[in-house]
């Protein structure tokens, strides 16, 4: 009997031990295309930067935009392209850790290639996953792309300002949200007015005050 | 859609049982695929067939066994099958369960002929 994830799952183990080693906090950030992952990371960096230093993994397909956009806010930043393959693994993540002067980051953010269904198999040796979906999506995605919200910690509902016009209940989609996993942490966050962000940043603090001291 | 990485992972596996049990042709890869494990058994099947051809595997069947989400209760250690969610204990009632099973996806067994020993 062999796990077919093995081969990932000792690699993601020996990233995990180096984020450890360095104090770092680490997280991989799932979602569909335009759900806003990166608009989060910028909204996201812009107050965390002035408290800690982080540093960004961006996983695409093709093409270095958001790097790019990272790198605006002066933080550093790998970007990966995966050439078509749909979500990062943990062998990616070991070849580009070395870029990185680790001693100086103890936030690493793994922004992950826009996808609710494969980034959530593949552990990358991150604290915990965050799955990112807007309600522009529609609120039956939670039901309808289980292991995502089973293999995250936090859920982080984007676009919260386009709930007047969207045919969505908000109400449902958290409940459902927490049917498939009680334990789930659930920010409700408008990127472009910069609304609701401060417990999500306060989480993400916790998650590294967490690590200093462990 | 990552079936073909996967299977990818498979044929390593495969590949090295092969290599340290002096397997002459495989003739059966037994697969076991959760539920819950974002794996379509039929796209499986097709990579399965491409990625064997040339190999100790063509020809071989590929069986995929399809394992039930599993789960047990935190508060009275009961043991059931979770039919969608919420998960809730049938003994006792409680949400407070955790998954043991429905996520995996792993090679259970192969069948095969092994390799006539020769003298050369």
């Amino acid at each position: 009997m062999k796990n077919v994830y093995e081969a990932n799952q000792q690699i993601a183990n020996r990233n995990r031990s180096k984020f450890k080693e360095n104090g770092i906090f680490a997280f991989d950030l799932m979602g569909s295309p335009g759900a806003g992952k990166t608009s989060l990371l910028e909204a996201t960096l812009g107050m965390l930067k002035e408290y800690v230093k982080p540093a960004v993994i961006e996983g695409d397909l093709s093409t270095a935009l958001d790097a790019g956009r990272i790198s605006n806010l002066g933080i550093p930043v790998i970007q990966i392209n995966t050439n078509g393959e749909c979500h990062l693994d943990a062998r990616m993540i070991d070849k580009v850790l070395s870029g990185f002067n680790l001693d100086e980051v103890d936030l690493m953010i793994i922004e992950n290639v826009g996808n609710l269904v494969c980034p959530a198999e593949f552990d990358l040796g991150e604290h915990f996953k965050v799955v990112v979906i807007s309600v522009a999506e529609g609120a039956d995605k939670p039901v309808k792309y289980l292991p995502a919200f089973l293999a995250a910690s936090a859920v982080v509902i984007n676009k919260t300002d386009l709930l007047p016009y969207c045919d969505v209940d908000i109400n449902q989609m958290k409940k459902d949200i927490l049917d498939i996993n009680p334990d789930m942490k659930i920010f409700e966050i408008s990127c472009r007015l910069k609304e609701g962000l401060a417990p999500w940043v306060n989480y993400i603090l916790e998650g590294i005050k967490g690590t200093k001291s462990s | 859609m990552h079936e073909m990485s996967l299977m990818s992972e498979v044929f390593e596996i495969i590949n090295q049982t092969v290599e340290t049990n002096n397997i002459r042709q495989v003739k059966k890869v037994n697969l076991q695929v959760g539920r819950l494990a974002n794996v379509a058994p039929d796209s499986l099947s097709f990579i399965f067939g491409i990625l064997a051809q040339g190999t100790k595997c063509q020809g071989a069947c590929l069986m995929v066994e399809e394992m039930p989400v599993t789960a047990n209760c935190l508060t009275c250690d009961q043991e059931f099958h979770g039919e969608g969610f919420p998960l809730i204990c049938p003994a006792c009632g409680s949400r407070e369960t955790y998954i043991t099973g429905g996520t995996e996806f792993r090679v259970a067994s192969l069948e095969v002929d092994e390799e006539v020993k020769s003298n050369n």
